[in-house]
């Protein structure tokens, strides 16, 4: 039985999924998306926030590319604050909380009004390929087959996915929701390796049974900052829910260690490797055992719910522990557990399987995104669900794939880490992770990506021309600046005394007052008579281009540097078992990756440098016998 | 341009230094000079000296070979000195300073063959060459590390990787509150010292085979004749006396513990219309200029005069003296303490004619030359290993004085992420994810 023809398949509804979705039908692609469950499309299983260090730049990056995942939460945040304003320009990190049911609503109604977009209930069994190795299409449960172009493989943490709390288990994913039983061998059979891993989660408490006065209240930040750059802040001004902070105490401590031996991470019948960013509570104890208390962050899930997520207490211990140990919290003694925490565990693949561009290296046509590739988090799976679903549309075009390089966004980082290094662990996004992060802020992703998202088709013409024009308008007013001086004058003097920074006796260069710590570019406004009016996304960007100069400049030439080496390519058919001059655990390490370029190459464990100085002769020698044919 | 030296390490007849760029013959012009003047033609050898600013290193030999007619196919200079390791070092180093950068393991071969001097049938000989070099390099370079020397760059470099953690998990984490950053910049600022020294100490690291080179200075009459004879005294045994070559000065070779001094005694510091005693005067102030250890001798029966502070000039700002408050057997004139205070030099109370306070001199050199706990032998000995030391440093030194002045986390980190990476092509530790697994094993963070 064949059910029609479609462009793109993609099998998912999580984060990822939705991107992938609706990046390839906006592209005017037909698009059909696969979910287990439609009340479950874009649900938030986990954290009920979006954004954070480096993630909030994932999400930034999104928008700037075209994605959903910005605009979704300016909609339905409860709560917003712009993190890390002390520690510099590049780490400003937005975070908003959800009100997780209003953000899946929301989602799943964008996805319905998309054009050319299908959602399908339904759990898809296998991938099927034509004789060449090529996708053909994907078989439901039912058998049913639906011809496709291209697959995004979106499972998330579905695939043979189990539910662990004391000794039970549960063969669910998440939230008691179906598992996918059957994909996993389909994946195997086409030769894909897997590998399994675990996460989890802490319990939900009633808002009810807590009393907050014994916390710490955090408000949201007033104004809030939207998202995306395309959402009006004015229109998203609102009313914003707090958070709550507390600590863990040795009697919590003590509840954990009498009971170590009944959670299923410590009597081994959990296999999956687990996260050391995301480690339950009882691995906390355990591995800070010396640490007297640990923070709690008392979340709320929505407004219309009752339910707290407690943020820092995930755990798999049983029932009657999870609620001595919640109750151990100051204001929480009273407090009534209303869904468990539990670890899951769940099949994922090996991501050094995939290119750059999200294909597996081996199947054309067959794409990868989010936590079925080894990450964890929402924003890290849109942010691959939309390079994937770009790509995937693109294949079915016969267009190359867009890459975004380390060097041009956080997408490109986690990305390439993924595809390049691997994942022992699921992989979370962190700002130490990017190495040229000056230039990777949130504040300019739209600069960063746009462009791209515009070249993919999925950023209109009109929002295109208007961030040109707003590059321009910024470059203009960096050149007026660097041109302009000050003539001294007993007003200069004031000003810079009144600001606590030293006077002058001779003219000063705008610009190079605006470097000084104790000013800042709109500081110097008083100063500064033929200023014009420019909006504030315009002036922050011209202060930090200026502030930042030097390290900037820094940053610049390290790019250079690196797309030197990602530039140097590495044709496909090099036989690395013939080259000589190559350890031989580089030679089995190049041909198990297959690297696209020296960049590439350098950064696969077991590749040392020497390796690469033979490799850049060997490349050379490699054109120039392409180039002359063979003697 | 680029420069090695390019006969193998240790001791030969001669050392042979090969400089290669457009710009080779004018950087070596600026160090090499020639005997007989005139234009340098290609493929000639040229008699000349080598010089470190004013001081005479050694007499050496220079070849030119014009590009494309070499074997880089660039412009190459070679210069033919003698074969000692600190003589070939000094030589790299000063060619280095004229604007040569390290050539990497194997890149006069990589020039060669990717300037097509070398056909490409040779293609697999030259890879196999850059490979054998490369872990030539890398075996060797681990061997110049051996031991106490790599584990202190390591731990150096792991306190870097702590300091770093520190503000990162702050940014990764925002609301994680058990970061203390109180003394992130001094830490910063002691391993920046650390490792400035460590290069410091690096320059002596070929030296401490040849010797110590130790200056005694001081106005006349303050006894550093007869200091030089107690010191001498106390390891007759041992004892070898060595005429100087090149230069006038005397040098004798004194076992302190693990370390070899080469005394050298100077003619006393004064301003004199006399012709002769004032190029004593110079040669003794270039002997201070040159030495890796300045052994300051004052008079304690006698207050300080005119004299003896125009030594201080010589001395000002040396990290590398220390002070011997001779003739402690009068009634002292000058007390120990104030002088320390007033030069912030350390001082030991001798008397070299009854040969009293020369251990404590002794232990103090000992100390200073084995950097605490580093033996001789286990000094960054390599060029490459201390232009990253020094480079690490300066990374440091840029990070503590920028988080002093407020700059924020982000940038600091710039500077720290640098310094790592310097240090870490001593230990041969690449920075992956090095970071990360830091910050993991030092914080209880996570949802």
């Amino acid at each position: 039985m064949k059910l029609l023809n479609w462009d793109v398949a993609v099998i998912g509804g999580g984060h990822a999924g939705c991107e992938a979705a609706l990046a390839a039908a906006r592209m005017g692609l037909s698009v059909i998306l696969f979910a287990i469950q439609l009340d479950s499309i874009a649900m938030m299983p986990c954290n009920p926030n979006i954004g954070g260090s480096s993630k909030g730049h994932l999400v930034r990056e999104l928008d700037a590319l075209g994605g959903e995942m910005a605009k979704n939460i300016d909609k339905t945040f409860i709560q917003s604050r712009m993190l890390n304003a002390g520690k510099g320009p590049a780490v400003y990190s937005l975070r908003a909380q959800a009100d997780k049911r209003r953000y899946a609503r929301e989602m799943k109604r964008t996805l319905e009004n998309t054009r050319n977009l299908c959602i399908r209930q339904s759990e898809i069994m296998a991938v099927k390929l034509d004789e060449n190795g090529r996708v053909r299409g994907v078989y439901s449960e039912s058998g049913a087959f639906y011809e496709c172009g291209a697959v995004v493989l979106c499972a998330g943490t579905y695939l043979k996915a189990r539910c662990l709390y004391g000794d039970v288990i549960h063969e669910t994913g998440p939230n008691g929701l179906r598992a996918a039983l059957g994909l996993s061998d389909s994946l195997k059979r086409l030769g894909i390796r897997l590998q399994r891993f675990k996460t989890g989660t802490p319990a939900r408490i009633d808002k009810n049974s807590i009393d907050f006065s014994e916390m710490r209240v955090q408000e949201g930040d007033e104004p809030v900052i939207p998202f995306s750059f395309d959402t009006e802040p004015a229109l998203i001004q609102r009313v914003q829910v707090p958070c709550y902070l507390t600590y863990t105490n040795a009697q919590t401590h003590e509840v954990i260690r009498a009971n170590l031996h009944r959670s299923p991470m410590y009597s081994g019948v959990i296999e999956g490797t687990g996260a050391r960013y995301c480690p339950s509570i009882e691995d906390k104890v355990v591995r800070f055992a010396d640490k007297e208390r640990h923070q709690v962050f008392i979340e709320p899930e929505g407004e219309d719910t009752a339910e707290m997520y407690i943020s820092g207490m995930s755990t798999s211990l049983p029932e009657d522990v999870q609620e001595a140990m919640y109750r151990t919290l100051p204001g929480m003694s009273g407090c009534r557990v209303m869904r468990n925490g539990y670890a899951i565990e769940y099949d994922c693949i090996d991501p050094t399987q995939l290119t750059t561009g999200l294909m597996f290296k081996n199947i054309r046509g067959l794409f990868s995104a989010g936590q079925i590739n080894g990450s964890s988090g929402y924003e890290e799976a849109a942010a691959q669900g939309i390079v994937a679903g770009i790509n995937a549309a693109r294949f079915t075009r016969n267009k190359p794939p867009i890459v975004i390089e380390r060097s041009e966004g956080y997408i490109g980082v986690l990305i390439d880490d993924l595809v390049i290094k691997g994942a022992d662990e699921p992989y979370r996004m962190l700002s130490s992770r990017a190495e040229y992060r000056l230039l990777l802020r949130q504040d300019n992703a739209d600069i960063r990506l746009r462009r791209r998202g515009y070249e993919a088709g999925l950023v209109s013409a009109e929002k295109y021309e208007r961030l040109i024009q707003k590059t321009q308008r910024i470059e203009d007013e960096i050149q007026r600046i660097r041109k302009i001086t000050i003539a001294p004058s007993p007003a200069l003097n004031e000003f810079l005394r009144v600001n606590g920074t030293a006077e002058t006796m001779t003219g000063v260069i705008l610009a190079e007052l605006i470097k000084r710590p104790e000013l800042s570019y709109n500081a110097c406004a008083v100063i500064d008579a033929g200023r014009p009016e420019l909006p504030a996304d315009i002036r922050e960007q011209v202060n930090i281009q200026i502030k930042y100069e030097g390290y900037i400049k820094r940053q610049i030439s390290q790019v250079e540097q690196f797309k030197r080496m990602e530039s140097r390519k590495l044709p496909d058919n090099i036989d690395y078992a013939a080259i000589n001059g190559l350890r031989l655990e580089a030679r089995q390490k190049l041909a198990f990756h297959k690297p696209a370029n020296l960049g590439q190459a350098g950064r696969i464990t077991g590749v040392s440098p020497a390796d690469i100085s033979v490799l850049v002769v060997f490349l050379t020698a490699f054109q120039s016998m392409s180039e002359r044919g063979p003697r | 341009m680029i420069a090695a030296v390019s006969t193998p390490a240790g001791r030969g007849g001669i050392g042979i230094v090969r400089i290669c760029g457009p710009d080779a013959l004018r950087a070596s012009a600026e160090f090499f000079k020639l005997k007989y003047k005139g234009p340098v033609k290609p493929y000639t050898f040229r008699y000349g000296f080598i010089f470190d600013g004013g001081l005479l290193i050694d007499e050496a030999l220079l070849s030119y070979m014009k590009a494309p007619h070499s074997y880089t196919t660039l412009d190459t200079v070679e210069i033919n000195c003698h074969g000692g390791y600190a003589v070939v070092q000094k030589v790299l180093s000063l060619a280095v300073k004229a604007g040569a950068r390290l050539a990497e393991p194997g890149e006069f071969t990589k020039l060669a063959f990717l300037n097509g001097r070398i056909d490409l049938s040779q293609a697999e000989a030259v890879m196999d060459i850059i490979s054998a070099e490369s872990d030539y390099a890398l075996i060797s370079a681990a061997k110049q590390l051996s031991g106490s020397i790599k584990d202190k760059v390591s731990s150096l470099r792991a306190e870097i990787l702590d300091a770093q953690a520190v503000l990162e998990v702050s940014i990764d984490y925002p609301e994680y509150e058990d970061a203390d950053r109180a003394d992130v910049i001094q830490r910063i600022s002691e391993v920046s010292a650390k490792l400035a020294n460590m290069a410091v100490m690096a320059n002596l690291g070929g030296a401490l085979a040849s010797g110590v080179k130790t200056a005694i200075v001081g106005r006349p009459n303050t006894g550093k004749s007869s200091l030089l004879n107690a010191l001498l005294d106390c390891d007759r045994a041992i004892v070898t006396e060595i005429p100087g070559t090149t230069r006038d000065v005397l040098s004798e070779k004194l076992h302190v513990g693990p370390l070899v001094l080469n005394l050298m005694d100077t003619a006393g510091i004064r301003q004199s219309g006399d012709v002769i005693e004032r190029l004593g005067v110079e040669r003794a102030l270039a002997c201070a200029d040159e030495a890796d250890l300045i052994i300051w001798v004052l008079d304690a029966s006698c207050e300080m005069d005119n004299d003896d502070f125009s030594v201080w000039e010589v001395i000002r700002g040396r990290s590398n003296a220390i002070g011997a408050l001779n003739k402690s057997d009068l009634p002292p004139v000058l007390r120990k303490q104030a002088i320390m205070d007033m030069f912030g030099v350390p001082f030991f109370n001798v008397s070299a004619k009854n040969s009293q306070g020369l251990d404590g001199v002794k232990a103090h050199i000992i100390n200073m030359f084995s950097a605490g706990d580093i033996e001789p032998g286990d000094l960054l000995t390599a060029e490459r290993h201390k232009q990253a030391a020094e480079r690490a440093a300066a990374f440091l030194k840029s990070a503590a004085e920028a988080a002093v002045a407020g700059v924020s986390d982000d940038l600091i980190s710039i500077d720290l992420t640098e310094a790592i990476s310097a240090l870490g092509e001593i230990t041969g530790e690449n920075a992956g994810s090095d970071l990360v697994d830091r910050i993991f094993s030092s914080f209880c963070v996570g949802k």
